[in-house]
């Protein structure tokens, strides 16, 4: 048996409060939205939240409907969603309904992808690595040592999501815009990390996006001061290694920045960054940069379309667990999803 | 040559951290509260005008070892050391953190670090100078590759000097050189490369100053003014260069220079404030004289009358080492005193350019990038 175990029928009285209110958070609800769905008083609903009351039979598979899970899914525990390292990367501050929000959607995914493919996934060849207090060892030294161990060598990584993949971490593209969040990832204790990556970012920054997030899964236990800068240094040296940069980024000028675009996907004021961080443009030298950037209408689009990347990763394990005879409805079920619900979230979705 | 300090109140000045120190008997003893000139073919002149027991000299480049004996024979006293720069033309890696000497026999074996103190310290030098190949800016495997072997050769009276991209004094990469550097059993000297004045990025000032004032025993080498705010904050010494190219570390082929004009560059102390004379009697000095100068080779003469003959760039480069020993001889050795004295020396340059700007009817002018960085970051 490569699966978890399939999620156990539920009784009305095994409807777990906490677990209701997080896949009400996950779905953006409010009380009263979900108890007017679920065709029950929202004091009702409330306490239910609480574990104060037992859900009444009739209303089980109405609140299993409005939440888009099998009614068995309200029996599972909320601690089997939520152990993980959570991480994400913001591009505007984040409301606290929002920040709850994404992090319950991301609970909930991790349990589905978890309950769905299981062991079916490739091992994890990413270990968690956090920086010693006593300051020897930088991000970039994380990033240049994760890249030796992935033998991607020095040259450029032609798909970050495949490194991703094939380092067994699993990606999966969702609609993060409405929020203005490029990412979110975590990384449970028993399993894979995953990383939801906005669809909306054109490829450049969603290269930088993930790799900043695997910075995070590698290095970053939870909140911490400087996580942010840390994780986008980590992410700077996977992309273009120092050794590499120090060559190709000499005496850079943006019509060389715009070629070595293409060449490492990475953005060309990321280049340009990077190139600063290191000493090869100072900081005149880069506050002109930046001006030619705004003058040109390059701050707001960039020339050079790195294309989007696409995980495999999820629909190639699908396939291969089909091929066994496994139905979609039956891993459908094992995630706790209608398998319409589930087509549409990891087949379908982009 | 005196400085125009301005007293100014040192109970405003909020008292650094305390300078660490090494705590095991004191390598640096022979050079401790300092000022050293690097110097090259000049060795001899430089050295006439030392204080044995204030100062001493760097001997820079490819033939320290013959001057090194010569010098040796004439100032029995004076402390010297010798860097033959091999960073100009290396790059540090992990397998080769020391560009150590070619072997020419392949019969003899390739000379330990322990060989290289040996033989500098037999030829008479003070205190051995152990110089990495350069250090490239996020890489530090070689430092750490570097004191691993130090602390595997059990090495002593000897300095590291760390040849280092510039970008180590920076917010992202500081705290990792800092910590790497405090693991070094035996003191450290940084050289830092840059195309221009590193100090000019505040961002890099602060590293500098978090460096000296972090690191027990790291002093500034190759260097210029700056070597003495590295003193004040804690550095037992600071080697300044005679030379433009002395004062920084050169990765070959990686600075502009001006070769048409050789006027030589000049130090202009009352206002803290480098160029070359012509430059500056252009720019500055057309109209209004510059502040005088009253160390020997100006004799109350102006530093930026210097013309490009091969005597004047002597005696320009020669002003420069005076100047600089005679702000040090000013420099007080308790730690707090020597802080508020470069407060002040920064405070009265500031002031000095601002007055002067007044008289040349350009009110505006600022004071140079590093000076007025140091005045940001002090008061």
């Amino acid at each position: 048996m490569i699966f978890a175990a399939t999620v156990e029928p539920v009784d009305n009285a095994e409807v777990q409060g906490d677990t209701v209110s997080m896949l009400r958070a996950a779905r953006g609800l409010s009380q009263a939205a979900l108890a007017a769905a679920a065709g029950i008083p929202q004091s009702r609903l409330s306490r239910i939240e609480q574990g104060l009351e037992v859900v009444p039979a009739s209303a089980v598979s109405g609140l299993a409907v409005a939440l888009d899970v099998r009614p068995e899914t309200l029996g599972v525990r909320a601690e089997e969603f939520s152990s993980a390292r959570v991480f994400h990367r913001k591009r505007a501050s984040l409301p606290v309904k929002v920040d709850r929000q994404v992090r319950a959607d991301a609970a909930v995914r991790r349990f589905q992808v978890r309950r769905a493919l299981g062991e079916a996934l490739p091992a994890v060849r990413i270990a968690h690595d956090p920086l010693p207090d006593d300051g020897t060892y930088s991000p970039a030294d994380r990033a240049t040592e994760l890249r030796r161990r992935l033998g991607l060598g020095v040259e450029p990584i032609p798909s970050m999501t495949a490194v991703l993949e094939s380092a067994g971490v699993i990606v999966l593209p969702v609609n993060l815009d409405s929020v203005k969040l490029d990412a979110i990832g975590g990384w449970p204790e028993q399993g894979a990390p995953i990383i939801l990556v906005s669809t909306h970012a054109p490829g450049d920054r969603q290269r930088f996006t993930l790799a900043h997030e695997l910075g995070h899964a590698v290095l970053h236990d939870g909140a911490g001061d400087n996580q942010e800068a840390e994780a986008d240094q980590f992410a700077s040296a996977f992309l273009l290694p120092s050794a590499m940069a120090r060559t190709e980024l000499q005496n850079p000028t943006l019509s060389t920045l715009v070629a070595l675009k293409a060449r490492w996907g990475m953005s060309i004021a990321a280049l340009g960054r990077r190139a600063r961080d290191l000493g090869l443009m100072t900081d005149r030298e880069y506050r002109d940069f930046n001006i030619k950037l705004s003058t040109t209408g390059m701050h707001r689009k960039e020339p050079v379309e790195i294309p989007t990347e696409h995980p495999t990763l999820i629909r190639d394990t699908l396939e291969r667990i089909t091929r066994t005879g496994t139905t979609l409805d039956d891993i459908a079920a094992r995630a706790g999803m209608s398998v319409d619900s589930f087509i549409r979230s990891y087949v379908e979705a982009p | 040559m005196s400085n125009p300090i301005i007293a100014t109140a040192p109970s405003a000045f909020a008292r650094g951290p305390e300078p660490q120190r090494r705590t095991s008997s004191d390598s640096l003893a022979g050079i401790r509260h300092r000022l050293l000139i690097g110097a090259a073919s000049d060795s001899f002149a430089v050295a006439s005008h030392l204080d044995a027991t204030r100062n001493g000299i760097v001997l820079l480049g490819k033939s320290e070892s013959k001057m090194l004996r010569k010098l040796r024979q004439t100032y029995p006293d004076l402390p010297i050391l010798v860097d033959r720069a091999p960073y100009d033309s290396a790059t540090a890696t992990a397998d080769a953190p020391f560009p150590l000497p070619e072997r020419t026999d392949q019969l003899l074996p390739t000379p330990t670090l322990r060989d290289i103190v040996d033989g500098q310290l037999a030829q008479g030098a003070t205190l051995a100078v152990l110089a990495m190949a350069y250090l490239a800016a996020e890489d530090p495997e070689p430092l750490r590759a570097a004191i691993a072997q130090i602390k595997a050769e059990d090495i002593s009276n000897a300095i590291l000097m760390v040849p280092a991209d510039f970008s180590w004094l920076k917010r992202a990469n500081r705290k990792q050189f800092i910590a790497i550097l405090k693991t070094s059993p035996i003191p450290v000297a940084i050289g830092l490369n840059h195309r221009g004045n590193a100090l000019s990025d505040p961002d890099c000032l602060t590293g500098f100053r978090e460096l000296f004032e972090q690191v027990p025993d790291a002093m500034p080498w190759r260097i210029d003014h700056n070597g003495l705010g590295a003193m004040a904050l804690g550095a037992p010494a600071a080697v300044i260069g005679v030379l433009a190219s002395h004062r920084h570390v050169s990765v070959q082929g990686e600075f502009s220079r001006t070769p048409h004009d050789k006027h030589p560059n000049v130090w202009v102390a009352t206002l803290m404030m480098w160029g070359k004379a012509s430059e500056l009697r252009r720019r500055h000095f057309a109209t209004l004289d510059a502040p005088a100068c009253t160390s020997e080779p100006c004799f109350g003469d102006s530093p930026v009358r210097f013309t490009d003959s091969a005597a004047d760039i002597a005696a320009g480069n020669m002003h420069n080492v005076l100047a600089f020993l005679d702000d040090h001889r000013s420099m007080p050795t308790d730690p707090d005193l020597a802080r508020d004295w470069w407060r002040s020396r920064i405070r009265s340059a500031v002031d000095a350019i601002a007055a002067f700007g007044v008289r040349s009817q350009r009110p505006g002018l600022e004071p140079p990038a590093d000076v007025h960085n140091w005045f940001k970051e002090l008061h």
